[in-house]
């Protein structure tokens, strides 16, 4: 079982997240709407994993990606987003995501991303 | 090739193309989709979202449906009856995925372009300041209709 950040600014999709990872048998231990709350949030709760929107209000997640692997290097951190376009991916994988899964998603591609990384 | 180099006509086949092919992939109902229309301001909106573009197109995407169609897309996507507060979230993340896809399919076509997050507009908002918008009308079984705009300044 893994302790999960979840970040997105939908509420909607946060709890679509959470209820996937709850049903695979993982906590989610915070939610964040934008980018510099789960970068505080990380801080505080160093969770195992982290869910990264990008498209968000006061910090995007690409930018969040940096700040957090600039105080963890070894943050594990999966984007998604409905951006799917290559530069953008390429760009999040620079930034240290470690993966990249492209809304909208279902519960098996949630599953393999984290059997992948975890 | 450079956006620089398609006209402005070139661009709106792309961007028609590329929200026929987005719907398709992100609402898992099957489409009828109407011709593109071109038309002038202002647009009223009883409830929508409103998404903005920049890059090489600079505009908003603005989709339009009633509460019905949201609830009855989320259930078809996610499984569950969605209402209330949720419902406004959901209809902004609808808005967030199609001009994600939609910005996803321009950049195979070497347009480059960014969107901003979401914004629901409630309560009959009428939009100017745009200078012309194509129309994409997409209707589906049991008369739900998704109507897209998207506001060009040129």
């Amino acid at each position: 079982m893994a302790r999960i950040l979840v970040t997105d600014d939908a509420a909607f999709m946060r709890m679509q997240l959470k209820n996937i990872f709850q049903s695979l048998g993982h906590e989610v231990v915070g939610e964040a709407e934008n980018g510099q709350v789960a970068v505080d949030l990380y801080n505080e709760l160093k969770p195992e994993l982290v869910t990264m929107d990008i498209t968000m209000p006061e910090m995007n997640g690409v930018e969040a990606v940096r700040k957090i692997k600039e105080n963890d290097p070894n943050a594990t951190i999966v984007m998604c987003s409905a951006m799917g376009q290559q530069q953008m991916v390429l760009e999040a994988i620079q930034a240290g995501a470690k993966d990249f899964i492209v809304k909208p998603f279902d519960q098996e591609r949630i599953k393999q991303a984290i059997e992948k990384i975890l | 090739m450079v956006v620089e180099e398609k006209s402005i006509n070139e661009i709106i086949k792309d961007v028609y193309n590329g929200t026929i092919d987005t719907v398709k992939k992100t609402i898992p109902l099957e489409p009828a989709i109407g011709a593109p229309a071109i038309i002038e301001p202002p647009l009223e909106v009883a409830f929508g979202v409103l998404i903005g573009f920049t890059g090489d197109i600079k505009g908003e995407l603005v989709l339009q449906a009633d509460d019905q169609f949201f609830a009855t897309v989320g259930e078809s996507m996610f499984g569950m009856p969605v209402t209330g507060d949720m419902l406004e979230s959901f209809a902004g993340e609808l808005g967030n995925m199609i001009a994600g896809g939609l910005a996803t399919y321009l950049a195979t076509q070497s347009i480059k372009t960014d969107i901003t997050h979401p914004t629901v507009l409630k309560g009959d908002a009428a939009l100017s300041g745009f200078k012309r918008a194509l129309f994409v009308d997409v209707s589906y079984t049991d008369q739900q209709k998704l109507a897209i705009h998207l506001l060009l300044n040129k």
